[in-house]
């Protein structure tokens, strides 16, 4: 079966260079039976990319320790979950994941558009083509996920503990999900270009694209918090990792697309803009693989060293080069259709906000290459962590978070004294209305209390949002509260969606509020001992060994009180394992499995550290996070705010319907003059 | 309006007197965070949970327990362990450009952007007034009555 799936993957990388050639030959020649061979053969490696993948995935639930791979990323202990996350755990494995995400959706694509959007068709093909050959060509000639052993060996080394983790089949195939996504923007953008067909055509039908890629990018970067919260046993959930990073860049920057594209949809302005920043977003995805794969910084996520570090940054340079290129070449036709009208004015409101987004994320680009800038120019090696990002970050994150409060409030075309008085009155004055509370309670952090009054003042613009749109539907069509409000949004699915996911940032930087408040206690206790952290009393209860097939638990039980009024509050059991043989080139070290007991309010947070001879104390890290369940559910929030921004719209699909039919029909114009 | 106004800048001002106040107190981690550790794993010290980690936090805490301030630390840190511990930059010399960067070119940015939006906004201002000291406007002419009514829906509408 493995024979199969390496023939499937080398006939997807001869098929993909085959799709491409047609695809590139019909468009230019013209020739239909060309382009519809470029599409067969898009198809076809598609194809051979969900039986190659199958066959890795079978490889791994029969145990076939002959492949290298597999040998080295599961045993026979691990469960049907792990052993189908197993698949992506290594380099040649999430390559090839890419690769199968890439060939899904060129299927999709292709499925979509067979009626419509012909004379762009046969680019995207190729685009799509040209980025599959590329990994497939990684896999078959350096990272093969097919390799056989020397020998045949009666077991795994089993999956890195680290890896063991819910986290671990969601966290990976929703960041490449979100990476393979905003290729599709890519795609059509290159397509647009390559035809002169510079309309805003390809951003309508790529609008569910962006949204998707940008949600499941969101999501990845989510869920890779959450795992880092529970499973790397610090007590924190970003720590500014260069992984972290290249994966934060492309969704800062896919962002300001999400934005600045409203612009060019209702004003035809910023199209060369909009093509800048999807290029951006997208060579910046395969700058974030490039820095998980080449081994040049060091990251807890980087996989060792393998030697694909050249060949992706040769992509990334193709992909940088050859997109500005195109877009240099087709300047002259890419001019707005209309101008602005003022400087004050929701338009320009959207710029600073990309200007921002664009900042931040030079910000962590330049904080990720300083090192290197650093020893290049002056020979000093210096680190740069997370205090230079925290401090970098956090002014344009509130500038951020204070524009998607004005962005709402400002017309568009040109705000006047009295629209922008109308607007900004209330939310100012809810905002310090809430500051003043939290000053008369205590608050004394300036950064925390700033960010509040932003998030007052943000809230306070959505609310205003939603109350006057429903009181226009109650006055317009004599609709009940209820009512008007469930069918504003239903008939404004894309602006109350979008506002809704607002709500899901809002809770993230309220969540990130927290950060300086969090208190820390660390001591060594016996059984019986206690130990106090903030409001709550600690006893440490007992501690036991599991042992459990390839490894050892050594578990403690953790009363929580009340401290002040001795009420329990419940137990936890956090656990040190103990592993006899770690896979996935793990060091021998004992791994932390941390215990929290959360609330709204804060997250009761245990590290555990059993001695190693005797069991007869152990170490506790205790923290109090404050607010940390927003974060987690900010990403339910935005979920929801998606789900109903992307729903299908009748009302968008009859106007799509209508620009396909306007494009069908110059179309037909231009063949009589062309032929 | 003017009322509203002024309770704003009044809750303003009590916001200002009630920010004057001490600071927190230190803790272990807001000195352990400015250093990563020294045993290789490259780890923010704060976060280390290795052995290595707890040595120097144990340290720090010793440190605060004797009353020395976190620049104190930092820099008694910086001269007996090393300077490559730093978790960040310093703010001098050549490593100032680290920090000052981003925010240049934000600013940079900035200027930039409004220097193109106001050109854009007066070269469309100066094409109206162009298009009205036509005589003959190329442009369809509008329906004074169906403008006023655009413009009396678009303020409806809060737009």
């Amino acid at each position: 079966m493995s024979m199969i799936g390496y023939f499937a993957l080398v006939s997807a990388m001869v098929i993909s260079a085959y799709a491409t050639a047609m695809s590139v030959y019909g468009a230019r020649l013209n020739r239909k039976a060309l382009i519809a061979s470029g599409e067969r053969a898009a198809l076809a490696v598609g194809g051979l990319l969900i039986l190659s993948s199958a066959s890795l995935w079978y490889a791994f639930f029969t145990r076939d320790f002959s492949l290298d791979y597999v040998y080295n990323y599961s045993d026979r202990t691990l469960g049907w979950l792990y052993t189908l996350s197993a698949f992506w755990a290594g380099n040649a494995g999430s390559l090839l994941l890419w690769a199968l995400c890439l060939g899904i959706f060129t299927i999709i694509i292709i499925l979509q558009n067979q009626h419509k959007n012909r004379d762009l068709m046969p680019w995207v093909t190729a685009v799509l083509s040209v980025c599959i050959l590329f990994f497939t060509s990684l896999m078959v000639f350096i990272a093969n996920p097919f390799v056989r052993m020397a020998f045949l060996p009666e077991d795994g080394r089993g999956l890195n503990p680290m890896l063991q983790n819910p986290g671990m089949y969601l966290h990976p195939p929703t960041t490449y999900l979100g990476y393979v996504g905003f290729g599709i923007p890519f795609a059509f953008a290159i397509a647009a270009l390559a035809t002169g067909r510079l309309s805003d055509v390809w951003i309508r039908t790529t609008r569910r694209w962006t949204i998707f890629a940008w949600f499941f990018l969101t999501l990845g970067n989510l869920v890779g918090a959450w795992w880092a919260y529970y499973t790397l046993g610090w007590g924190g959930y970003w720590g500014w990792d260069p992984v972290e990073n290249a994966s934060f860049m492309p969704w800062l920057v896919g962002t300001a697309y999400l934005h600045s594209i409203m612009i060019q949809e209702k004003k035809g302005m910023l199209k060369i803009w909009n093509m800048s920043l999807i290029f951006i977003t997208f060579t910046l995805t395969i700058l974030g693989g490039m820095i998980t794969r080449s081994g040049i910084i060091n990251s807890v996520h980087t996989f060792s060293q393998s030697g694909l570090g050249p060949y992706m940054f040769g992509f990334f340079l193709l992909t940088l080069v050859g997109s500005f290129g195109l877009l240099i070449y087709r300047l002259p036709q890419l001019k707005s259709e209309s101008e602005l009208d003022s400087i004050i004015s929701r338009e320009s409101a959207f710029l600073f906000n990309n200007l921002i987004l664009l900042g931040i994320a030079f910000a962590v680009l330049w904080g990720t290459v300083f090192p290197f800038v650093s020893e290049a120019l002056v020979g000093a090696k210096v680190t740069v962590g997370a205090p230079f990002y925290d401090q970098v970050s956090v002014p344009l994150g509130l500038a951020l978070l204070f524009l998607m409060g004005v962005c709402p409030l400002i017309a568009w075309r040109r705000a006047s004294g009295e629209n922008l008085q109308r607007n900004f009155l209330y939310p100012l004055l809810v905002s310090f209305v809430g500051a003043g509370i939290l000053v008369a309670q205590g608050m004394r952090q300036i950064g925390a209390l700033l960010t509040l009054i932003l998030i007052f003042f943000v809230l306070a613009t959505i609310v205003l949002e939603f109350y006057r749109g429903t009181m226009a539907r109650r006055r317009m069509a004599g609709e009940g509260y209820l009512t008007a409000f469930v069918n504003l949004i239903w008939k404004n699915k894309r602006r109350y969606g979008g506002y809704i996911i607002h709500i899901g940032v809002i809770m993230m930087f309220f969540a990130a509020v927290g950060g300086p408040f969090k208190l820390e206690v660390e001591e060594t206790l016996r059984p019986g001992e206690t130990l106090v952290a903030g409001n709550y009393k600690v006893v440490f209860d007992r501690m036991w060994e599991q042992p459990q097939e390839k490894k050892l638990n050594v578990l403690a039980a953790v009363s929580i009180f009340d401290n002040k009024t001795g009420k329990r509050l419940g137990s936890v059991t956090p656990r040190k394992e103990y592993y006899e043989d770690m896979g996935g080139g793990a060091s021998n070290q004992p791994w932390t499995r941390v215990a929290v007991r959360a609330t709204f309010k804060e997250d009761l947070y245990f590290i555990f550290s059993p001695d190693e001879q005797g069991r007869e104390m152990a170490g506790f890290k205790v923290l109090v996070n404050p607010l940390m369940r927003w974060m987690w559910l900010a990403g339910f929030v935005m979920t929801f705010g998606t789900i109903i921004a992307v729903w299908p719209d009748e009302g968008e699909k009859r106007r799509m319907a209508m620009i396909y039919a306007k494009g069908t029909a110059k179309q037909k114009e231009r063949v009589p003059s062309e032929a | 309006v003017k009322r509203k106004l002024a309770v704003i800048s009044l809750l303003a001002a009590f916001l200002l007197h009630g920010l004057a106040a001490p600071a927190l107190a230190l803790k272990v981690g807001d000195v352990a965070g400015e250093f990563i550790c020294n045993c290789g794993c490259n780890k923010n010290l704060a976060h280390c949970d290795m052995p290595c980690g707890e040595e120097l936090r144990g340290f720090i805490k010793d440190q605060i327990r004797k009353g020395l301030g976190k620049e104190q630390i930092v820099q008694y840190m910086k001269v007996n362990f090393s300077q490559a511990l730093l978790a960040a930059p310093e703010k001098k010399g050549f490593n100032l450009t680290a920090w000052i960067t981003p925010f240049a070119v934000v600013f940079a940015g900035g200027v930039l952007m409004l220097k193109v939006l106001s050109a854009w906004a007066s070269k469309r201002h100066g094409g109206e007034d162009d298009d009205d000291n036509n005589d003959t406007p190329t442009k369809p002419s509008v329906d004074k009555e169906y403008n006023d009514r655009i413009e009396a829906e678009l303020k409806e509408f809060g737009w």
